[in-house]
C-alpha cells in the first residue's frame, strides 16, 4: 500500500499529469498482485457513467459563453458603479464582478482567466501596482466555485452521495463572506497606501449599469431558482443556463459568431476530458484504495487524534491546507472525499457543511505557492511574474483562513439555507 | 481550481495551443477534435431534449438520460487523447521546472514511456471487458453494454497512438540536441 502512494506521488511530482500519474500507479500495483486488473477499465468507465457529473461540461461552457460574449464588461461595470467609490476603488470593483460572475461560473480558472484579464487591465490603467491588481484578481476568483454553480461542488456531490443542490446553497453564505472579507482587507490596504476611488457614479448611471448587466443576472437566478423549485436537476439546469448563453450571445447582444462558438465548444471539450481522465484515474485508484480499506484505515486515525467534531474539522482542514500548497486542488478533493467522508459521519458532521469547508480548503489552496492555480493563470493572463504573486496575495489568506475559521466554528452559516429552503433535508 | 487545465478559458481568439510538432495525421487530429465537439453538442441536445419532454410534453423520452451518460463516457476517452496531443492534461510541473532542457525531455521521455506500457495493459483489458460487456443489453436504450464499455479501449488506444507520437517527438528532439531554444509546450 506505501509502494501504491509513493509510486503515484512520485510520479505526479516527476511532472507525470495527475490522471496518468494514479493509472499508471493503479495498473502495476494490480500487475503485481495480480488482483482486479480485469476490474481496471470496469472502474473507469463506471466513475464516469454518472449523470450529476455532466452538469460539468455546461457550467464550463455556460462561463466561456458569457466570457466571449461581452457580458463580462457589462458585469464589470455595473460593479465599478456600485462600488468604485470607496478607497481602493477597482479593488472593490474587482471583488465585486467576481461575486456577480460567479452566479454564471462554477470554477475559478474561469473567472481567473476570462474576467481576469479585464480586471487587471481596468485596474493596471487606474495606476495599482501590478502585484496588488494581480493579488486582488487571483483572490476574488475564489469565490466562483463557493456561490452556486461549482463545479467542486457537484464532484463532492457525486462522490460523497450528497445533495448537490444543498451543497449550492450552503455555499453562498461563505462566498458573501470571503467577498466581505476581500473587500475589508482591500480598504485598509487601500487607506494605508493611499490608493485612489473612483468619482462616485450618479444614480442615473448606476441603474444604466443594472439594467445593461440585468439579463446576464437571471441566470444564477434560472440555474438555482430551477433546482428549488424541482423544474430541473442540477445538470439539466446546467444545460438551461447554456441555452440562456447562447441566447444572450446570438440574440440578445449579437457578438457570438459560429467561429468563436465552435472554438468555445472545443475548449468546453478539452477541459472536461482532463477532468475527466482524473476522475478515471481516481475511480481505478479508489477501487484499490477500497479494497485495502483506507477509508476504515483513515477513519480510525482520526479518530485517535480527535475527540470532537470540531477537532476533526480543524485536523482535516489543517491537512488539506498543507496538500493544497502543493497537490492540484481537483485531485485532492477527489482522492480526499471517499477517505474523508465515512470519517466525518462517524463524527456526526453534516455532509453539506463538511463538503463546503472541503471546497474553502481547496481554494485557499489554490492561492498559496508554490502550487497555486489561480496564481499560475493570473500570472499568464496578466503578465505578471509569479513571484510577485506569491508574496502579494499573502495579505489576502488571512481573511480567507478566517472566513474559513468561522465556517468551521458555526455550522449553520453553512447549513442555515439548506434547512431553511429544503423541508427533506 | 477545476478545469485547471491551461489554456485560456474564453479567450476571443482561436487558441490553437501550441502546435504539435507532427504535421502527419492531420485527418485523425481534425476527427478526435470534431468528433468531442460533436458528441458535446449531442449530449447537450439529448439533455435538453429531457428538459423539454418534461416541462413541455409532461413525458420526458426515457433514454435520454441513458444516451448522455454513454456520449459523455466517449467524449472524456476521445478527447483525452486530443489533449494528450497538446500535452494540456493536469500536470504539476513545479518539479521539472527546476530542471535544464535536456534532462527535462529526457524525463519526459521516461516517463510517457510509462503511461505506454500501462495504456497497452489497458487497452488489452478493457477490450476484453468490453467483449464480455457485450453480452449485457443496457437498461434504456437496449443496445449491448459493449458500447459503453467500448470507449474505453478505443480511447485506451488513440491515447497509445499520441504517447507514441510525443515520445517519438522528444526523442528526435533529444538526438537534435536543440538546447537553449525554448520550444512551446502545453504545460503549465
Amino acid at each position: 500500500m506505501p509502494a501504491l502512494f509513493g509510486g503515484w506521488f512520485g510520479l505526479m511530482v516527476l511532472g507525470m499529469p495527475v490522471g496518468f500519474s494514479l493509472i499508471v500507479a493503479s495498473v502495476a500495483w494490480m500487475l503485481i498482485t495480480g488482483q482486479g486488473i480485469n476490474f481496471a477499465a470496469q472502474r473507469m468507465v463506471a466513475g464516469l457513467n454518472s449523470f450529476p457529473l455532466l452538469a460539468i461540461p455546461f457550467f464550463i461552457l455556460t462561463a466561456q459563453l458569457m466570457n466571449t460574449s461581452g457580458v463580462t464588461e457589462r458585469l464589470f461595470a455595473f460593479a465599478k458603479a456600485l462600488v468604485g467609490h470607496i478607497a481602493g476603488g477597482l479593488g472593490h470593483v474587482n471583488v465585486m464582478a467576481s461575486l456577480l460572475f460567479s452566479g454564471m461560473s462554477g470554477s475559478a480558472v474561469a473567472d481567473a482567466a476570462g474576467l481576469g484579464q479585464l480586471e487587471i487591465k481596468a485596474m493596471r490603467d487606474a495606476g495599482y501596482d501590478d502585484k496588488f491588481a494581480g493579488s486582488v484578481t487571483a483572490a476574488s476568483a475564489i469565490i466562483g466555485p463557493l456561490v452556486p454553480p461549482s463545479i467542486p461542488m457537484v464532484i463532492y456531490g457525486v462522490i460523497a452521495n450528497t445533495s448537490i443542490g444543498a451543497l449550492f446553497l450552503g455555499g453562498i453564505v461563505p462566498g458573501l463572506l470571503c467577498a466581505l472579507a476581500l473587500m475589508i482587507t482591500i480598504y485598509v490596504i487601500a487607506i494605508r497606501r493611499g490608493y485612489p476611488r473612483e468619482d462616485r457614479a450618479s444614480a442615473k448611471h448606476l441603474w444604466t449599469t443594472f439594467r445593461r448587466a440585468l439579463v446576464p443576472l437571471m441566470t444564477p437566478v434560472i440555474i438555482i431558482g430551477g433546482i428549488f423549485s424541482g423544474f430541473f436537476s442540477p445538470t439539466e439546469a446546467a444545460v438551461v443556463a447554456t441555452i440562456y448563453a447562447l441566447f444572450l450571445g446570438f440574440v440578445v447582444y449579437r457578438q457570438m459568431t459560429l467561429t468563436i462558438l465552435i472554438e468555445v465548444l472545443r475548449e468546453t471539450t478539452r477541459l472536461t476530458a482532463s477532468v475527466g481522465l482524473l476522475i478515471m484515474g481516481v475511480s481505478v485508484f479508489g477501487y484499490i484504495m477500497a479494497r485495502e480499506q483506507v477509508p476504515q484505515h483513515a477513519a480510525s486515525f482520526f479518530l485517535s487524534w480527535a475527540d470532537t467534531p470540531l477537532q476533526f474539522l480543524i485536523v482535516v482542514s489543517i491537512m488539506l491546507l498543507i496538500l493544497g500548497t502543493f497537490i492540484e486542488s481537483l485531485a485532492i478533493l477527489l482522492l480526499v472525499v471517499p477517505i474523508l467522508v465515512p470519517a466525518a459521519a462517524t463524527f456526526g458532521i453534516d455532509l453539506v457543511h463538511f463538503g463546503v469547508v472541503i471546497i474553502m480548503n481547496l481554494m485557499i489552496g489554490i492561492l498559496t505557492p508554490p502550487m497555486g492555480v489561480a496564481l499560475f493563470v493570473v500570472s499568464s493572463v496578466g503578465k505578471i511574474p509569479f513571484r510577485d504573486l506569491a508574496i502579494g496575495i499573502l495579505p489576502f489568506l488571512l481573511p480567507l483562513v478566517g472566513v474559513l475559521i468561522l465556517s468551521i466554528l458555526f455550522p449553520q452559516l453553512v447549513t442555515f439555507l439548506p434547512d431553511l429552503l429544503m423541508n427533506n433535508r | 481550481m477545476i478545469n485547471s487545465a491551461p489554456g485560456p478559458a474564453g479567450g476571443a481568439a482561436p487558441s490553437e495551443g501550441p502546435i504539435s510538432p507532427e504535421p502527419p495525421l492531420r485527418w485523425l487530429r481534425r476527427a478526435e477534435e470534431n468528433l468531442g465537439t460533436f458528441l458535446l453538442c449531442l449530449i447537450f441536445l439529448s439533455v435538453a431534449l429531457q428538459v423539454v419532454g418534461r416541462l413541455v410534453f409532461r413525458s420526458p423520452p426515457f433514454w435520454t438520460e441513458e444516451l448522455a451518460r454513454y456520449l459523455f463516457v466517449w467524449l472524456v476517452c476521445i478527447g483525452s487523447a486530443e489533449v494528450v496531443r497538446i500535452r494540456g492534461h493536469i500536470t504539476m510541473d513545479l518539479f521539472a521546472m527546476m530542471l535544464g532542457p535536456r534532462v527535462k525531455v529526457l524525463l519526459q521521455i521516461l516517463l510517457n514511456a510509462a503511461i505506454l506500457a500501462s495504456l497497452v495493459v489497458l487497452v488489452w483489458y478493457s477490450w476484453q471487458g468490453a467483449i464480455r460487456a457485450g453480452r449485457i443489453d443496457s437498461v434504456a436504450l437496449g443496445v449491448p453494454e459493449s458500447l459503453l464499455y467500448g470507449a474505453l479501449p478505443v480511447g485506451a488506444a488513440l491515447m497509445t497512438l499520441r504517447i507514441l507520437m510525443l515520445l517519438a517527438a522528444d526523442i528526435s528532439e533529444l538526438h537534435r540536441g536543440a538546447m537553449g531554444r525554448p520550444k512551446a509546450r502545453g504545460t503549465k
